[in-house]
């Protein structure tokens, strides 16, 4: 399967609690929803044949979801790997779920 | 033999494998699947204008199961907290990005797992960048 990559989003998108390279500024951090994508290749025929169809809503989600907002950020983010076989179904693939959040400087919020 | 034909119907049928998660909820530096981190103002800070390589590392991940995923044989959250940060740490770091995961499918071993007291595995390729502040840590 290809590599499940968020690369190319141009947000923090972390697997911890800690977007901040270095001490953050005094920020307050609210919820702005969650994120859940997919990468994933299904095929039929005992495996034998090739790839039939594939989804990749790993980094349209995330795009979506951020909202092209550059004080967002995805936190918590984990990857459930799943390979799947029966006789005629094969499926393997990688699902992503995380929290968006959003942060506004501390005297800002009411 | 009627017997013997739906056992053999149903084993050719059923399915296995199994599915596992991979976390790292305690690391305490950033982890970040995309190459971008917020700097202590909100900036972004991105690879490679602000942010330099300093490493890169690959770790294989396997999830052993029996009786058709239902028995796990090892936990099935993966923690790579400490992994991740001993990678950090190696290489004089500050944070890792563009962490990928790659899952590999095991047919030999699914066709296996058909039989209940044969382990099935599933595997996962995890690799990443370890970078830093081209300003931080410079000789």
């Amino acid at each position: 399967m290809e590599p499940t990559t968020l690369a190319p989003i141009d947000a923090p998108i972390v697997l911890n609690d800690n977007p901040f390279l270095g001490a953050p500024g005094d920020f307050a951090r609210s919820a702005a929803g969650t994120y859940k994508g997919q990468h994933s290749e299904e095929a039929s025929g005992g495996g034998y044949v090739t790839t039939q169809t594939k989804t990749h809503s790993a980094q349209i989600n995330a795009a979506q979801a951020l909202g092209g907002q550059p004080d967002r950020a995805i936190v918590h983010l984990n990857y459930d790997v799943t390979d799947l076989y029966a006789l005629f179904y094969v499926f393997i693939g990688t699902e992503m779920h995380g929290d968006v959040v959003e942060y506004a400087p501390a005297a800002a919020q009411p | 033999m009627r017997s013997a034909l739906a056992l053999a119907a149903t084993l050719l049928l059923a399915g296995c494998g199994g599915n596992f998660q991979i976390i790292a909820p305690t690391v305490r530096e950033p982890v970040a699947a995309s190459n971008v981190l917020f700097g202590p103002d909100l900036q972004p800070l991105r690879v490679p204008e602000e942010l330099e390589v300093v490493g890169h590392f690959t770790r294989s991940e396997r999830q052993w199961n029996m009786f058709w995923n239902i028995l796990p044989l090892t936990p099935r959250a993966h923690d790579l907290s400490d992994y991740f940060s001993e990678q950090i740490r190696l290489n004089n770091g500050e944070a890792i990005t563009g962490l990928t995961v790659t899952a590999h499918t095991t047919i030999l071993s699914n066709m296996l797992g058909i039989v209940p007291l044969i382990p099935t595995v599933v595997r996962a390729e995890v690799s990443g960048d370890v970078v830093r502040r081209r300003s931080a840590g410079a000789p």
